[in-house]
């Protein structure tokens, strides 16, 4: 059985490693078409975990509806050309400029549409509120550097923008996509730690080296995925990137972490009160 | 609607409600007729809907009704402006319309509703509401939305929307249209969020402010249960701000709202320890230990808070005493700390590791080092799959000079993590020692494939292609990282101006303000970043140059001083090398480049000395010299040099005793060694020169290029 998922993946791979660099964007888009492709690449992904990178493959962001999948690299060039892809696409506009994400931090002291500052009352009148006094910061991402290579220093900076884009297309994600992210962040957390005995997942064990953003977006989508249908899948994922986020002493994946189960568990109570 | 009396809203409004209450009882139609239920629902909604919008029309009038009426009669004291109470069916209003588009699995429209209601200009009666209705939007729209699938709420929602359930196919907008509506937020300049998070910010950051006003915070027992609903809600809505914030790297903002929440936190776990992770992120170090600590106080069992203590105390903060209990306790908790007890002992080894290298006794550095050794080994036992035990171990070996069992162990630790950058420059720098030059350059080369920005690499390897292809490479290499730095830290980033000011940039920058912060060191070259007087006098030279650039304009503005310290540095690698050339002029435009930067570093002005002395202005060399010891009085190389002029000028004495002190700061340095050798034998003291030139020799022999100690030693 895996070995016909192992050669329906194999020549998607070689078919793709032949194209010419104006199609892949097309023949990306196309994937979520073939019916037998994207079953048999997760199933690959999750018995033959085999490579400890992860390769996260973007299609297209232009056709928004198009689906996005994870897959372990088979070869490491697949991997460089694929992100090559995913990412000069993400983050050069529709002129070629570098992209610059900005994002703007709301400010009570600035009238919006859901609120006057008059009315929010006391607002503490601090140094730092004053400091701020009607600023509505703006925060910028970018521009991003265009990765040629895929180098050990940087492969957490590609794979924390990857799943940033990733991340930003949650609602367009089949379940099985979801599924995935959970098993894979379990994996990637615990293998070589005492848990993986406990999980009892087979094949590599050595440890994986992570970082804490990474892994703050890696939460991100299993957030997502818990309060989606994906509940037990969901919360041993975010069960396993704490545990992680504990031993290697990450503040901001723990800090987000906890809140979230906080939050889940504090809803939990709610219902049953009110139920 | 027009015009007709206040109290007639209301009735109107409550008469919507009614129907729709009533309507919902009348029994389904059979599943065949789905249309006709459809219908139904629609029916349903549209009267509630209609009486929610009239009861916020009906508010808002008696409230301005009622303000009025005092102004009118202020002198006398007119009725007490008594809290209105929201009746059932107003309330029902309100409140079904959304829970029925949700129940329908059409969120968009769930969505709109919320959004209808909180534009809605807030009453006194509405307040509640809006507060529970804000945070509900705000769950929503993180748990539920993405960027992909978010439309603002000024724009008309999208057609097909992947949150919307797909079989049931209900209109987007709504089919009725009011006379008169709700008075909505208006003005000039409203900010409107253009992104899911950003909603979701506003939202929760209104909530915050409610919450927060209506605390109650009585600890009298009668007021118990309102204390913890209370506190529930504003623990909630503290816990969305977190991940809202989280997820867009907001940590110092976060760290500021978390704080707001201390007036809940008494003996509350939950907040105090989501604090002090705050203000960890947000670099924030000192508060945080003290945070970690009532931490600990609240749940003396975890020993992931006592870990994190040592984390920050071994840090930037360089607090080892501290340190060393915050370890200690994670030790004394023997076998209950589980996977984390290997890390204790880490921790452990890594303050004594430290402790040996700041000790300026010798007998001290012994025992420290000895301890650490230990500890190490200890730790590597209980976890041998973890590559840090190992490699720590390595490092611990290379500097206490075993060097053919530390190459031993960092073989093990690169099995484990084979591209670990520290463990790469380990071996390199541990080839060096035993000469190897060429090995070590080729070892160096492939990581820097792998790490092509790590400027610690870069550096270590400046020195050995002086050695081993002559000094126009290394001014090559010095090239490429002026090339390097600019494009690492030139990015035109509008707001790059602070720390934590850019979104998930600070993944970006922050990992490259930390191979910044571990210099082989703008502080002190020869004894690394970690010496407990060179980071007194790195802020001393801060300070000062901070005075001294102000003067002129061309100096570095604002902005985190990392980058500008590794500008420094090259320039300053790029004069040694021209010095080794014997190019004075060149060496005098490098260091000149690095003291306009910080012109008043130590190591600016040893190398001044330096190329004074190249030029053969001794008594120069040693005005610069004697500067550069008063900033940083242990610096060991200026004390060399400082003593091998002193013993030119014949003043035997002072050069003995400059030369011990150095020798005590730095036991291992065999130039200094050598050159107490000479000052000995000039004093006709023959039988301690012998032991002093034995000794460096011994030295020499296991000497690396570069200190081990540039390697940074963090948990």
């Amino acid at each position: 059985m895996l070995a016909m998922d192992h050669g329906v993946v194999e020549e998607w791979l070689s078919e793709f490693k032949t194209l010419p660099e104006t199609a892949v964007s097309s023949y990306a888009a196309s994937l979520k078409d073939k019916g037998s492709l994207v079953p048999a690449l997760y199933k690959v992904i999750r018995e033959n975990y085999s490579d400890p990178l992860l390769l996260f493959f973007i299609n297209s962001r232009q056709n928004t509806n198009s689906k996005c999948l994870f897959l372990s690299p088979v070869s490491f060039l697949s991997l460089s050309l694929s992100l090559s892809l995913s990412l000069s696409q993400e983050i050069v506009d529709k002129d070629g400029q570098s992209k610059l994400l900005s994002f703007t931090i709301p400010s009570l002291s600035k009238p919006s549409i859901y609120h006057e500052p008059s009315s929010i009352g006391s607002l503490a009148l601090t140094e730092g509120a004053l400091a701020n006094h009607g600023l509505s910061r703006v925060v910028y991402s970018g521009p991003h550097l265009q990765r040629e290579t895929f180098t050990a220093q940087n492969r957490f900076e590609v794979l924390t923008f990857l799943l940033l884009c990733y991340n930003a297309s949650l609602s367009y994600m089949s379940s099985s996509s979801l599924q995935s992210l959970c098993q894979l962040s379990s994996r990637v957390c615990i293998c070589g730690y005492p848990r993986q005995q406990v999980r009892r997942y087979k094949g590599i064990s050595s440890r994986l080296m992570v970082t804490s953003e990474f892994l703050v977006q890696l939460i991100t989508g299993i957030h997502f995925a818990l309060c989606n249908g994906e509940v037990e899948l969901g919360s041993r994922a975010l069960d396993d990137v704490l545990y992680r986020a504990q031993l290697d002493l990450f503040p901001e994946a723990l800090l987000v972490g906890n809140a979230i189960k906080s939050s889940l568990h504090g809803a939990a109570l709610k219902a049953n009160k009110e139920g | 609607l027009v015009g007709a009396p206040v109290y007639r809203l209301s009735m109107i409004a409550e008469a919507y409600a009614t129907k729709g209450l009533c309507l919902e009882k009348v029994p389904m139609a059979s599943p065949s007729l789905s249309s006709r239920n459809a219908d139904r629902d629609q029916e349903i909604i549209t009267c509630y809907e209609k009486s929610g919008d009239i009861a916020l029309l009906y508010l808002q009038e008696v409230e301005k009704a009622l303000s009025a009426g005092i102004q009118n009669r202020s002198p006398k004291p007119g009725p007490v402006t008594q809290e209105q109470e929201l009746g059932y069916f107003l309330e029902t209003g309100l409140q079904r319309a959304h829970v029925i588009h949700f129940k329908n699995g059409n969120l968009t429209r769930g969505v709109g509703r919320f959004r209808e209601i909180l534009r809605a200009v807030e009453t006194r009666t509405t307040q509640n509401l809006r507060m529970t209705i804000a945070r509900q939007l705000a769950e929503i729209l993180l748990r539920g939305m993405c960027e992909q699938s978010y439309w603002n709420p000024l724009e008309d929602p999208p057609n097909h929307s992947p949150l919307d359930d797909p079989l049931r196919h209900t209109p987007h907008t709504k089919d009725y249209a009011l006379s008169r509506r709700p008075r909505t937020y208006s003005g000039e300049n409203l900010f409107c969020p253009q992104e899911n998070t950003e909603e979701a910010l506003l939202l929760l950051l209104i909530s915050e402010s409610m919450a927060n006003r209506d605390a109650v915070l009585s600890r009298i027992p009668e007021h118990n249960n309102d204390r913890i609903i209370s506190l529930q809600s504003a623990s909630l809505v503290y816990d969305l701000l977190t991940i809202a914030l989280g997820r867009r790297g907001q940590y110092e903002m976060l760290s500021e709202c978390l704080e707001r929440a201390m007036k809940f936190a008494f003996e509350e776990f939950h907040l105090w320890f989501q604090l002090a992770l705050s203000l960890m992120a947000a670099g924030k170090s000192a508060r945080a230990v003290k945070v970690l600590k009532e931490c600990m106080r609240l749940k003396p069992d975890d020993p992931t808070i006592p870990l994190l203590a040592v984390k920050l105390c071994i840090g930037n903060l360089h607090w080892l005493e501290e340190g060393e209990r915050f370890a200690k306790i994670v030790i004394d908790m023997g076998e209950k700390a589980a996977e984390f007890r290997a890390k204790g002992y880490l921790a452990i080894g890594l303050v004594y590791s430290l402790r040996a290298t700041d000790a300026s006794l010798r007998g001290m550095q012994e025992e420290y080092q000895k301890k650490a050794l230990s500890a190490f080994q200890r730790a590597q036992s209980l976890s041998p799959t973890d590559h840090l035990a190992v490699f720590y171990l390595a490092l611990q070996l290379a500097v206490s000079r075993q060097i053919p069992e530390a190459l031993g162990y960092v073989r093990q630790a690169l099995q484990l993590q084979g591209d670990d950058v520290h463990s790469l420059h380990l071996l390199a720098l541990l080839l060096s020692a035993q000469k190897h030059y060429h090995d070590a350059l080729n070892i160096i080369e492939m990581a820097l494939s792998e790490y092509p920005e790590n400027f610690i690499l870069l550096f270590t390897k400046v020195k050995l292609e002086t050695l081993c292809r002559g000094p126009e490479e290394a001014l090559l290499s010095c090239k490429r990282m002026l090339q390097i730095w600019k494009s690492c830290y030139n990015l035109t980033n509008p707001s790059d101006s602070g720390r934590g000011s850019s979104l998930l940039d600070r993944a970006v920058a922050d990992r490259r303000q930390l191979n910044a912060m571990t210099l082989p060191d703008f502080s002190d070259a020869e004894t690394g970043s970690v010496h407990a007087t060179s980071i007194a006098a790195s802020r001393v030279e801060q300070a000062l140059s901070e005075v001294a650039s102000s003067l002129q304009s061309s100096a570095p503005k604002q902005g985190p001083l990392h980058p500008w310290m590794t500008l420094a540095q090259i320039w300053l690698h790029a004069a040694e090398v021209y010095i080794g050339m014997g190019k004075a002029a060149e060496a005098t435009a490098c260091t000149q480049e690095a003291a306009n930067l910080f012109p008043m570093s130590h190591n600016v002005l040893f190398m001044k000395g330096q190329v004074a002395e190249l030029r053969g202005n001794v008594d120069e060399a040693k005005r610069w010299y004697e500067e550069a010891l008063s900033i940083s009085p242990t610096h060991v190389k200026t004390m060399q040099r400082l003593g091998l002029i002193l013993h030119q000028l014949q003043r035997y004495s002072l050069a003995e005793k400059i030369l011990r002190d150095a020798v005590q700061v730095n036991s291992t340095a065999h130039d200094v060694w050598n050159s107490l050798g000479e000052v000995l034998q000039a004093q006709g003291n023959d039988a301690a020169a012998t032991e002093c030139f034995l000794t460096a020799l011994e030295l020499e022999a296991s000497c690396p290029i570069l200190p081990f100690t540039i390697i940074p030693r963090t948990l």
